[in-house]
């Protein structure tokens, strides 16, 4: 690299960076921030009790104090999608923060290892990769009850050998740098080098595919509830409302499954969006 | 008129959203079939200064000053024409092959797509000249090397492939960037060999960047040194060890070890080298020259005639360079 | 004649096929400095390797300083035993520093693993910068920040930070700026003079070898061709291929092709 090419690199500041967040990536920051918000207060801000069933007022439109409406059951709408944030948003960090363990683990024992370790990982990764996520979760609900936790476990199965796979080229690359051998050849231990040295210069790529993960997260667990297998009924969830709301959509009463519905497609967009502009903003690849 | 003529040359390239110059101010001519050498470290502005020529200059740069290939501006033409002019008039060998042939396809295709899609060449025609080429550049076997990939072929001989693709048309000017760095010596002195003999024979001109001094000499007429986005010395090839007046230039030749006799300690010269956008005032070499004063630093040394070399120093003619 | 620091005999290395080193013997004395020379493929970077324990011999006894390190060390403990003899400087001075540490940082960790006083770790960190010529601020700064020859000082500094008895310098000025290769050259010999290491160099460069090394081995697709006192060896090759390596070095009066001087 000329010196030329270095002082033009190394004055990209982080001005320049972080604008680079874009108008798009600041709207998906602000959208998560309220979603989060409201996700943590969510029982607070709520104006009903969102369990509080009425029959009368199933499917009735948005009248003074329900600005949505209410569901098949007379709840208020607004409130059970308040209050479901919480739910909602929860399965999905939880998948990812196990998806994001095991996976990185993987990948850093074949990188670390090579040889036999890692074509053994890589063949059992490979394998796994091919099954579908939904059968698994179909699988294990039959054998365990269906529950969030049983579509959280079957999800984290799914997704992570793509994500091992995914990091262990990056892993392979970082632990082939000479600067891995000094360190062991100083006498480093192996956990020292991984802890303190390879980790954190994964870090940005791996906490930007957990972002991006995210979103994928939250549209799957909604797609689980959706089929009965994730969260259970009576518990405020954005995709078992975008369920319950099948039936009012097919008699004119689409609110309930829209509402849930673009509040899912809004989450895992805005987290796509922010993984995406954080990786280029690293200059990852 | 020469084959190239540089007037004035300068590069403003994008720092910040900011422009600024990397190279201040080159000029020189090249004659056709004459070869110089453009030396420098790191920061000199030698790639740039070839990358001009061949009209390749980065993205969001802007070029000052004229470029001139035949009497023909290169900062004046068009897509077709600058697509012509790289084809078939300059020859460019860069220092790595492999990043500059596609790995997923055939030696063979690489050495005839351009003329067949670009020069309206028939693929036999393409074909058979591509044989004689690869031939030319000392490749045995070339049929059976027209069907291999790039992978199967080593550092050395995928440079060869690199030049006898440069020959395919008869250009009057190669433009080489390190082309032997990455290779080993020994393939790098063949390699050479290969380069001078072809351009003899062919009557090509010549500019050869490198950062190897000997290298530079052993093969080229002139050799210009640059430094910093300027030329401090410009002299014929073979004056270059004896006759070379500027303190940048005798510092380099200095700071390298003899093979020939080992020394105590190298003049090493001092400070990092510079590039032209660190340029403020006067010499940029004052910094790191152990001949500096007043006058250097406050005025920009210009390119004058003393003896047989063109040197950009104040005190050019005042040193007594003891050749020792 | 006193006990070499470094022994190597009959030293071989398999990988499949391919035989990349094959019964290579040399020897070190304390205080010495020995060459390895030879092209891409002669595998004298995999004897460095083998010999800082990071690829293992497939035959061969190599003797630091009486003790047997024919295998590679068994864990980090016995690594860190090593490191007090033998220590490497790599050739890329971009990856052989973690981008994201400042190198006062990465001085100090290495300094720590030896020395359990953090006080004295701050003070030899900062006089292992001024040993190599590094100035107390440019310590908190990341690589990055810092030009090519300043990260092999910072390497250098770093690999001394463990008091070896012989540092490996695997092709360390070779991706340098011919102005900052002789500042390092220089800096090495100072280095000598004032800590007494031995130096094996490996390298393709017969001129810096020349400049360094007292002894050399030749290696050519992994055997030794030729090996001696370096003047000897430089002014009078024996070995076709030594005078082939010679010839081919460009300096005054060369011709590119010739095969010999």
């Amino acid at each position: 690299m000329s010196i030329g090419q270095i002082a033009i690199g190394r004055n990209r500041g982080y001005r320049k960076r972080l604008s680079k967040l874009g108008l798009l990536g600041w709207l998906a920051v602000f959208v998560l921030f309220i979603f989060g918000v409201i996700a943590i207060f969510g029982s607070a801000l709520a104006p009903h009790d969102p369990n509080k069933i009425d029959l009368a007022y199933s499917y009735v439109g948005p009248i003074p104090g329900h600005p949505l409406g209410f569901d098949e059951l007379g709840r208020d709408l607004f409130s059970r999608l308040l209050v479901g944030a919480r739910t909602s948003l929860i399965g999905p960090i939880v998948l990812v923060i196990s998806t994001t363990l095991i996976g990185t683990s993987i990948a850093i024992l074949a990188a670390w290892r090579r040889g036999w370790t890692d074509a053994g990982l890589s063949a059992g990764v490979d394998i796994a990769v091919a099954f579908p996520g939904l059968l698994l979760a179909i699988l294990l609900s039959t054998v365990f009850g269906a529950s969030l936790w049983v579509a959280i476990a079957a999800l984290t199965l799914a997704y992570t050998p793509s994500l091992a796979r995914l990091l262990r080229s990056s892993a392979l690359r970082e632990t082939g740098m000479d600067y891995v051998k000094a360190l062991k050849v100083l006498g480093f231990s192996d956990s020292q080098i991984i802890f303190k040295h390879l980790l954190p210069n994964l870090a940005p790529f791996i906490i930007a595919q957990a972002i991006i993960m995210f979103g994928y997260a939250t549209l799957d667990l909604g797609g689980l509830s959706f089929l009965g297998i994730g969260v259970q009924p009576p518990t405020a969830d954005w995709g078992t409302m975008v369920a319950a709301g099948a039936s009012g959509l097919l008699q004119g009463y689409p609110t309930q499954t829209l509402a849930a519905g673009s509040c899912l497609v809004l989450t895992a967009v805005s987290f796509a969006v922010i993984g995406d502009r954080l990786a280029r903003i690293w200059g990852v690849e | 008129m020469s084959l190239v003529e540089i007037e004035s040359f300068t590069l403003d390239v994008e720092v910040v959203e900011a422009s600024a110059r990397v190279i201040h101010e080159v000029s020189f001519k090249l004659e056709a079939g004459q070869s110089i050498g453009i030396v420098g470290e790191s920061g000199s502005g030698k790639s740039l200064t070839l990358r001009a020529i061949a009209g390749l200059s980065p993205e969001n740069s802007v070029v000052g000053g004229k470029i001139s290939f035949q009497g023909e501006e290169v900062s004046a033409m068009d897509r077709e024409r600058l697509m012509q002019y790289r084809s078939s008039q300059v020859a460019m060998i860069f220092q790595d092959p492999r990043s500059a042939i596609n790995p997923v396809r055939k030696v063979g295709d690489f050495l005839t797509e351009n003329v067949v899609t670009n020069l309206g060449w028939s693929k036999s025609d393409a074909k058979t000249k591509a044989i004689e080429v690869l031939t030319e550049v000392g490749i045995s076997n070339p049929e059976k090397q027209l069907k291999a990939f790039p992978s199967e072929l080593s550092g050395g001989m995928l440079q060869r492939v690199m030049i006898a693709s440069n020959l395919l048309c008869q250009p009057d000017l190669l433009l080489a960037d390190e082309p032997t760095t990455a290779l080993d010596v020994t393939t790098q002195s063949s390699v050479m060999a290969l380069i001078d003999q072809l351009r003899v024979s062919r009557g090509m001109a010549m500019i050869f960047v490198s950062h190897n001094l000997e290298l530079a000499t052993a093969v080229c007429d002139k050799i210009l040194v640059m430094y910093a986005g300027r030329i401090v010395e410009l002299l014929p090839a073979e004056n270059l060890r004896e006759k070379s007046r500027h303190p940048y230039t005798r510092a380099l030749l200095d700071a390298r070890p003899r093979l020939d006799g080992r020394q105590n300690r190298l003049n090493a010269i001092p400070g990092q080298p510079a590039s032209g956008l660190e340029w403020t005032q006067g010499c940029t070499f004052a910094a790191r020259c152990a001949f500096a004063q007043d006058i250097c630093r406050s005025e920009v040394p210009v390119l004058r005639k003393i003896q047989e070399s063109d040197v950009a120093c104040h005190r050019a003619d005042e040193i007594d360079w003891d050749v020792s | 004649m006193s006990t070499p620091l470094i022994k190597v005999s009959n030293l071989s290395k398999q990988y499949g096929d391919l035989l990349a080193v094959a019964d290579v013997s040399f020897e070190l004395p304390p205080r010495g400095s020995i060459g390895i020379v030879g092209e891409s493929g002669s595998g004298k970077t995999t004897v460095a390797k083998i010999l800082v324990g990071l690829e293992r011999a497939t035959s061969g006894k190599i003797e630091v300083d009486g003790q047997d390190w024919s295998l590679p060390a068994k864990n980090s403990k016995e690594r860190r035993e090593r490191a007090k003899y033998l220590q490497i400087v790599f050739q890329d001075p971009y990856s052989s520093l973690d981008p994201r540490q400042s190198i006062g940082s990465a001085l100090r960790e290495a300094l720590s693993i030896s020395m359990k006083d953090s006080d004295e770790v701050i003070v030899r960190a900062n006089e292992l910068a001024d040993l190599v010529g590094l100035p107390q601020r440019i310590l908190e700064l990341r690589p990055a920040k810092l030009s090519g020859g300043q990260r092999q000082r910072a390497a250098i500094a770093r690999a001394l930070a463990s008091n070896p008895k012989a540092l490996i310098l695997d092709e360390s000025v070779a991706a340098l700026d011919v102005s900052i290769q002789a500042q390092i050259l220089n800096l090495l010999v100072d280095i000598r003079e004032q800590t007494g290491i031995a130096y094996i160099l490996v390298s393709h460069d017969l001129a810096v070898v020349r400049h360094f090394a007292d002894s050399l081995i030749v290696m050519k697709n992994g055997i030794v061709v030729e090996r001696g006192q370096t003047e000897v060896v430089m002014d009078q090759p024996e070995h076709e291929y030594t005078k082939l390596l010679l010839a081919s070095v460009p300096c005054p009066g060369w011709i590119p092709g010739r095969r010999t001087v």
